[in-house]
């Protein structure tokens, strides 16, 4: 996997872990009328182990750089993060919620998670750099 | 059917339209990874065929500089055997000329000696014959 994907998947996962946790432990700071929309399909509670699970999941594919893994944990942090997009786009909408600021950035990361998910993770020369390495590690181990 | 009730279809939707667009950009992305990683495969072949090309061409390198090394080598040797003929040939035909000199010599002298020997013999015939003592 290339370092960009490894590091948009740890980004990822620091996003969705603190939003998460703090949906967790300190559901009472959730008291602004933007999230009404979301709180109707779902307790936050529910939204915040979304969240925690989504997070994890991003974290442990950046760190085992494994693809389905990465790939999964992408769809799931795109799919979140376009239905909180589509929550404070409702609530701005209803004048839940005043400033569009939130869901114009909320609608662009999630839409950079779809990008992300259309893209190769892996770089096509990495498998052959690691037989390269190897190779010459052999080599080396043979001549001394 | 109240406004709460479509936010949630809404939302509803919004999460089953994401999953699925995220799971077909996820399969093209998959492509796109196994297309360049065909390419770099063939590439890596390409670079490995040029790179034992390389060793052959410098193998045949190294042949057509020894070969013609040895060319120059027997070509050196074939110079000096026909200076060394060459020489052999003007000393024989050195000797034969001074051989055929001698045996022209001696042939003209043998001539000489002929024509002297028939010229006295003439002579005392000529005194014997022709001017006999009555």
């Amino acid at each position: 996997m290339t370092v960009r994907a490894r590091a948009y998947l740890l980004v990822a996962a620091v996003r969705h872990s603190l939003v998460g946790i703090f949906a967790l432990v300190a559901a009472d700071t959730f008291k602004s009328t933007s999230f009404l929309p979301l709180l109707n399909v779902a307790p936050l509670w529910v939204w915040g182990l979304f969240s925690v699970g989504a997070g994890l999941l991003a974290g442990f594919g950046a760190i085992q750089g494994g693809l389905p893994v990465a790939r999964a944990a992408l769809m799931l942090s795109a799919t979140l993060t376009a239905v909180v997009a589509a929550s404070l786009l409702i609530a701005v909408f209803t004048g839940q919620l005043t400033s569009p600021t939130g869901p114009i950035i909320w609608v662009a990361v999630a839409l950079k998670d779809f990008i992300q998910c259309g893209d190769p993770l892996r770089s096509p020369f990495e498998v052959l750099m690691t037989r390269i390495d190897d190779e010459e590690a052999e080599r080396d181990a043979e001549a001394t | 059917m109240d406004f709460q009730g479509v936010a949630s279809l809404i939302l509803a939707f919004v999460a089953v339209a994401g999953a699925v667009t995220s799971y077909l950009l996820s399969k093209r992305g998959q492509k796109k990874d196994e297309l360049h990683q065909e390419a770099a495969n063939r590439l890596a072949e390409r670079i490995q065929t040029l790179e034992e090309m390389k060793t052959i061409i410098g193998h045949l390198r190294e042949e057509v500089s020894d070969l013609r090394n040895e060319i120059d080598r027997i070509e050196a040797l074939g110079e000096r055997r026909l200076t060394t003929q060459k020489e052999r040939c003007r000393s024989r035909l050195d000797a034969l000329s001074a051989t055929l000199t001698a045996l022209n010599g001696v042939v003209l002298s043998e001539v000489a000696r002929a024509s002297t020997v028939e010229a006295v013999e003439g002579a005392q015939q000529h005194v014997d014959n022709d001017h006999r003592e009555p």
